[in-house]
């Protein structure tokens, strides 16, 4: 069987056992699910339906998947492919690293890894990443992966207190091929 | 009653007797609609719920109107407020013109009433604009009501038979105080 795998990790389907940790590191911390996502956070109980991590079906419209390091074997995060859009043939992607995997180069690995996904096996022609303008790993990371910075959307996000702009970098297919 | 009103237009609900006209002239034409939207065209009988431009109940997330040029009191085309997003205080504009109403500085003139609209009425702090790259009198229109053009998302539409940028432009609250 040939998997979804870079030279870092892995990605595979959510496993129920992924959701409480998902849940603990990444949506119980108000700073990083403000900075992560576009809506307010919101105290969730464990288990909530209401989860941003839960085990959910694939659809026609997005894709998640949890990333595994390969040198451990261990969950690293999640990363969706979201806003599958077949007519343009493009997808936007998001992702967020447990903090104890962070600095490691694992979401660059994970950029190119869901690219193949994107571009091989849906056909997507564009996929397009938004992030906090001051992101900066986030930035480097998707430029390593092959990203270009195509713009910035002045304060189009609430983060604690204050407006930041929203960078939105985007790579085509032609580009990927040619990496 | 103070309605929606600028030097040209004003914005009004829409009636059930702009339905047909909104339809004939702005959905059925298949190249036309091609560069409105994100979706493909596709065959709408009359009077159809399928109508991109059938009247709706109220909406949080988005709000409807017609356009009515002053000068003739006539219906000149359709303008929206969509994805409405109350905390991160922004949303974006979607406008489209009967043919005859074109070229008349209508399209500015609608944008600023609309900006009046979400920023005012509202309270939002951001209002975004997207328009195809190559779309001059819509980013002519951007412009000259004070918008700021942020970047283009290369290919990221299909407009029949190949892909086309999407430029996004951006206005502020306070750019549009004092405009």
């Amino acid at each position: 069987m040939t998997d979804l795998r870079g030279d870092l990790v892995r990605l595979r389907a959510r496993h129920e056992a992924d959701v409480p940790i998902l849940d603990t590191e990444l949506l119980d911390d108000v700073e990083v699910r403000a900075r992560a996502g576009r809506s307010p956070w919101r105290p969730a109980s464990p288990g909530s339906q209401t989860s941003h991590y839960r085990v959910m079906e694939s659809t026609d419209a997005m894709a998640p998947f949890s990333i595994v390091e390969l040198a451990t074997d261990t969950l690293a995060g999640a990363v969706t492919m979201w806003g599958i859009d077949a007519h343009n043939r493009c997808a936007h992607i998001g992702i967020a690293l447990r903090p104890g995997f962070r600095g490691k180069s694992l979401s660059t690995d994970t950029l190119r890894v869901l690219c193949h996904y994107g571009f091989i096996v849906l056909g997507m022609h564009r996929i397009q990443l938004e992030t906090a303008a001051d992101n900066h790993p986030m930035i480097k990371s998707a430029e390593q992966a092959g990203f270009t910075k195509e713009g910035v959307l002045r304060d189009a996000g609430w983060i604690l207190g204050r407006f930041v702009g929203e960078t939105v970098l985007g790579m085509l297919a032609g580009e990927w091929v040619a990496a | 009653m103070s309605d929606l009103r600028g030097d040209l237009v004003r914005l009004r609900a829409r009636h059930e007797a702009d339905v047909p006209i909104l339809d004939t002239e702005l959905h059925d034409d298949v190249a036309l609609h091609a560069r409105m939207g994100r979706r493909p065209w596709r065959p709408i009988s009359p009077g159809t719920e399928a109508s991109p431009y059938r009247v709706k109940e109220p909406r949080a997330e988005g709000a409807s109107f017609s356009v009515v040029e002053l000068a003739c009191d006539t219906l000149a085309g359709t303008a929206s407020l969509w994805d409405i997003d109350t905390h991160n205080r922004s949303a974006h504009i979607g406008i489209a013109l009967r043919p005859a109403f074109r070229g008349k500085g209508l399209a500015t003139d609608t944008v600023r009433v609309l900006c009046h609209y979400g920023f005012v009425v509202l309270g939002l702090h951001r209002i975004q604009i997207e328009t195809l790259a190559d779309n001059h009198p819509m980013i002519k229109a951007a412009e000259q009501a004070g918008f700021t053009k942020e970047g283009i998302l290369r290919d990221a539409g299909w407009d029949t038979g190949g892909f086309v940028g999407e430029a996004v432009f951006g206005i502020l609250v306070h750019e549009w105080t004092t405009a």
